[in-house]
């Protein structure tokens, strides 16, 4: 199993070259001086000419191009990726900051998902036909077809605004800091619901769609018929049998969401002025901030690139076939 | 009579039509005895196993006929019942050996659990005689072998395993439904003398589905010629190979070529194919292909009469030596 | 061939309708220069006749070949065994309800998009007098309402369903030419060709699709081709991984391997035998990622970076909303919910022509 760790790990290191090389491109398909990327052209007015020079050599813009990819890659390896034109800081300390609050949605989102998605499958797929498994499935994929910001305008609107149920928006309530420790973790929980709620309702449609297929397609193999004929319960052959041989893949599908949910945290911090990266990356294009709006695209993809290495490293633990056997999946 | 099959029928209600898988099958199985259920592809041998068991699958189900074993209408006991019967009474071993083994446990837990279910053992007792069954199914170093998962063993010891589950409980009746034909010649030659073994050891009856008449010929005391859903013929072994009243039993007779026979004799295969099921024959199924038919066989399925001492055939035709 | 005269004569019949209810509002389109109107005055006259002619066609083609009751075609193709996949295919998709009723709200979307001009009984952008018309709330002349400088609501709907199909629509087209001539490539050429290709794939893919959107907004100051081909090229890369892997696939099969035995060039084998089988599942995938364009596009409105105002979109007339989700229900909901049912409708199409032309499901009869 390390040996299999080991070899993704590898891996995953040309992806993230990759992913910088991108960027990379992108800075200098970019109409204008790739000096702009750097360097807000109002701020290059005021500056000393030494100063501007020294950026300049910083990033090797006068350098022959490999030259300057060289550069890139080894500043972004080092995690120097510039100053944010808006906030005369360094973006990796602005992302530090608003990572923690995008991964506290994207992961309670994910346990919401995760949770809700299965149970709703299973349901679904054992009582197959049933009204409620047309409902699930036919609700399923009404939900899913909903945009995400405008479910949480409409929510708010219905339980913030009308009901007073949630807070319309930010991480905590005013007098956050007069709560007790229980206090704290309830308001935030309590901040957390609507953004939580909207962005792995959509996630979890999808699952519990994947999910009933799954498992409907697991229940018609043959040793779900062995099973069977050897006299054990049908619960115990659904919980136990065919549970576990269904959910093998779903870490896998899981690792396929994150791009989704990293995206759909970008629109529901925004209706809910969360201060997650998203909220920074749409405040930063508003405000051509490009160091900023480069660096937190480039921060989701690593996201996404860690995430499925964990989804496939869980994946290698969960399925025997791939920790003794050859390596290679069912 | 340990298994008593009457009338046993079985449908697929098909978007397209009504597929009458097993229509109006009888035979009896006694204590201890080999019965070989032989018949093409697609006849419904495998059906006729799974209603034993009521595990006919959707869109299929059992619209007739009682089953009686050791007395009992299986059809018509509580669920909790049957349940028992399944596995504890009755135990079935599948085609593709690694089939029927779950891929994630290993095959010890798989054993464990059928003796605690049926055998009322605690986990640490199971463990034990889970290795000691292992080994008495003929897989080397049962301890090891027992931690292994299904991709590990190789096809005869998948089936080795299989087995393994299926007789543990010491059934009374053991179904397996082609339980070789998967698997390498050499490798065939084990299973059913494992199957023999274990048949003589805990006083096993077994119904033996196949369509390898070779296989038959070894090992069945008795043989049920099935043809679309229907039998034509049943009796003992030696007599039907010896002597087959059915017009279609002596086609799959004479279809099996043996190693004596010389070099350039042409294969005699059945005229025709097996029809769609959806679509049968009216009268006698096998009628189109059959080289005694004549109008009589295109009206009315032929009934089925006693033609000598255990012997059964369903044909106008048939004669009696 | 009567279900197919039963729609044109529908489709004639709506037309007909708008032409009359609209009559006056015609007229005065008919010569205005601007091209939305000239469209619509021009579609609402050239498509009830083009049905006429379809119809007339199909009926002397028919009574041509009536006179003998044609036991073959006739009872087979009644029966459903019709001779190309395609018409087993559409057979099937006409046959599942939930896949035809998304397929007429889809239809119905892109008439009152292309029709507005003559639909819509106010100018989406005119300002008359914010004062007196400011956020009323629905009612027969405004059956959405009015948004907070006086407009109306529908006919901003109605114009914005333009922008929000017409961008989903063309996007799709870019993503999918882009990513089959792609995968077409990698998979053809097979080797360092593919593997490099694919890299490039993969790195791309670790971006989350919405984040690339943006920044690539973000970096080259959108106008609406731009945001085109934006949406477009952040989104191939699925087609190209697919393609590439059915090409892969094809090339080895004896179908195939029969071709080039009877001495096809590679162009014919291409074009001919390999792209059609890879197709079909391309067009389910397109199906869904219009329902997936008109969101992407709708957020980057809604946070104020893809259509901007004056110009209506669904997802800039949510961001209106929002601002007034407490005075003003209506400004919020209405956008809203034509984007989630021309997305659910996208969606159910999808799985509709996922099951007429998956063999998988045709098997799963018999099992």
């Amino acid at each position: 199993m390390t040996r299999y760790t080991l070899r993704r790990l590898i891996q995953a290191i040309p992806l993230l070259l990759g992913i910088a090389t991108i960027t990379f491109v992108v800075i200098h398909l970019a109409p204008g001086d790739p000096m702009d990327m750097f360097l807000a052209p109002r701020l290059r007015r005021q500056m000393d000419p030494e100063v501007i020079e020294l950026l300049r050599q910083r990033f090797g813009l006068d350098q022959p191009i490999h030259v300057q990819l060289g550069k890139w890659l080894v500043n972004v390896a080092q995690g120097d990726l510039g100053e944010s034109f808006r906030y005369r800081r360094p973006v990796t300390a602005l992302i530090a900051e608003r990572i923690p609050y995008t991964l506290q949605l994207a992961g309670l989102a994910l346990l919401f998902d995760a949770l809700i998605g299965i149970a709703l499958g299973i349901y679904s797929a054992v009582k197959q036909y049933s009204l409620a498994d047309r409902a699930i499935t036919v609700g399923s994929l009404a939900i899913h077809s909903i945009p995400g910001f405008w479910l949480a305008i409409m929510l708010v609107m219905v339980f913030s605004v009308n009901l007073g149920w949630f807070p319309i928006s930010q991480t905590r309530s005013l007098d956050y800091d007069l709560l007790s420790t229980w206090g704290k973790i309830g308001d935030r929980l309590w901040h957390l619901a609507l953004p939580v709620f909207v962005l792995g309702v959509a996630q979890a449609a999808g699952t519990a769609r994947y999910m009933r297929n799954r498992l409907l397609e697991v229940l018609s193999e043959e040793y779900i018929l062995a099973a069977r004929a050897r006299g054990l319960r049908e619960r115990t052959v659904i919980l136990k049998h065919a549970l576990r041989n269904a959910l093998i893949p779903i870490v896998t599908i899981y690792g396929m969401s994150l791009p989704f949910l990293l995206g759909g945290a970008v629109l529901i911090e925004n209706v809910f002025a969360w201060p997650g990266m998203g909220l920074l990356a749409t405040e930063a294009v508003g405000a051509r901030d490009y160091p900023v709006i480069l660096a937190t695209t480039m921060m989701a993809a690593v996201l996404v690139i860690l995430g499925n290495l964990l989804a496939d490293i869980t994946y290698s633990i969960v399925d025997p076939r791939i920790s003794l056997g050859d390596g290679k999946p069912a | 009579m340990l298994l008593r099959v009457e009338d046993l029928a079985a449908t697929f209600f098909l978007d397209d039509g009504e597929l009458r898988a097993v229509d109006g099958v009888t035979f009896e199985i006694g204590e201890g005895e080999t019965v070989a259920l032989v018949g093409e592809s697609g006849c419904g041998k495998t059906i006729v196993a799974l209603s034993i068991l009521d595990l006919v699958p959707s869109p299929g189900r059992i619209v007739g006929g009682r089953i009686l074993f050791r007395g009992t209408d299986l059809r018509r006991v509580t669920p909790e019942t049957l349940r028992r019967v399944r596995g504890g009474e009755i135990g079935m071993v599948f085609q593709e050996p690694g089939a029927a083994l779950n891929p994630v446990f290993p095959i010890g837990r798989q054993i464990c659990e059928v003796l605690e279910l049926h055998r009322g053992m605690t986990r640490h007792e199971a463990d034990g005689e889970a290795i000691r069954v292992l080994g008495g199914v003929g897989i080397p170093d049962p301890e090891k072998r027992a931690k292994a998962y299904s991709f590990e063993l190789s096809g005869g010891m998948r089936q080795r395993a299989v087995i393994a589950i299926a007789t543990c409980t010491r059934p009374r009746l053991l179904i397996a439904d082609e339980p070789t034909t998967a698997l390498d010649v050499t490798v065939q030659a084990d299973i059913l003398d494992l199957l023999r073994d274990l048949q003589e050891d805990y006083r096993m009856a077994t119904l033996l589905i196949t369509h390898d008449l070779g296989v038959v010929a070894e090992t069945a005391d008795r043989t049920l010629v099935m043809y679309t859903g229907k039998l034509f013929e049943t009796g003992p072994t030696d007599r039907i190979f010896d002597d087959p009243y059915h017009p279609y039993t002596n086609g799959l007779l004479r279809a099996v070529p043996s190693l004596g026979s010389g070099r350039g004799e042409p294969l005699r295969g059945i005229p025709g194919s097996v029809p769609d099921l959806l679509r049968l024959p009216a009268g006698c199924t096998f009628h189109p292909r059959c080289e005694l038919a004549d109008a009589e066989c295109a009206v009315r399925f032929p009934p089925t009469r006693t033609m000598g001492p255990a012997r059964e055939c369903a044909c106008y035709k048939a004669t009696a030596t | 061939m009567r279900r197919r005269t039963l729609h044109l004569l529908g489709l004639a019949a709506v037309m007909v309708a708008v032409l009359a209810l609209r009559w006056d509002v015609f007229r005065e389109q008919w010569s205005t220069p601007a091209p939305d109107a000239w469209i619509a005055t021009r579609f609402v006259l050239i498509v009830p006749l083009a049905c006429g002619l379809l119809i007339l066609r199909d009926a002397i083609r028919r009574r041509r070949s009536a006179p003998s009751p044609d036991a073959g075609g006739e009872t087979a193709r009644a029966e459903g065994h019709g001779r190309s996949p395609y018409r087993v295919a559409m057979r099937r998709f006409a046959e599942n309800g939930l896949a035809m009723g998304a397929l007429y709200v889809i239809a119905a979307l892109c008439l009152l998009a292309i029709l507005a001009p003559l639909l819509a009984s106010f100018d989406p952008t005119a300002i008359e007098d914010p004062v007196a018309t400011r956020h009323l709330p629905p009612s027969v002349g405004h059956p959405f309402g009015t948004d907070e400088y006086g407009r109306d609501w529908l006919s901003r709907a109605l114009y914005g369903a333009r922008v929000s199909l017409s961008v989903a629509i063309l996007a799709v087209i870019v993503a999918v030419t882009f990513g089959t001539i792609y995968g077409s490539v990698a998979g053809y050429f097979g080797g360092f060709v593919d593997n490099a290709l694919m890299r490039i794939v993969d790195v791309i893919m670790a971006f989350p699709t919405f984040f690339l959107m943006l920044m690539l907004v973000g970096v080259f100051e959108a106008n609406l081709l731009a945001l085109v081909l934006i949406l477009g090229l952040t989104s191939w890369t699925g087609t190209a991984r697919f393609i590439r892997g059915e090409i892969l696939s094809l090339k080895e099969r004896e179908f195939i391997e029969a071709a080039r035995a009877m001495g096809l060039p590679h162009r014919l084998i291409i074009f001919r035998h390999l792209i059609p089988n890879a197709l079909a599942p391309v067009l389910v995938s397109a199906a869904l990622m219009v329902g997936g364009m008109i969101g992407a596009e709708a957020g980057l409105s809604f946070l104020g970076i893809g259509i901007r105002p004056p110009t209506p979109s669904w997802g800039n007339m949510v961001s209106q909303g929002r601002e007034a989700i407490f005075v003003a229900w209506w400004v919020a909901l209405f956008p809203g919910l034509l984007l989630s049912i021309t997305i659910l409708s996208f969606n159910l199409l999808a799985d509709g022509l996922r099951d007429a032309l998956d063999p998988k499901t045709l098997m799963r009869k018999y099992v």
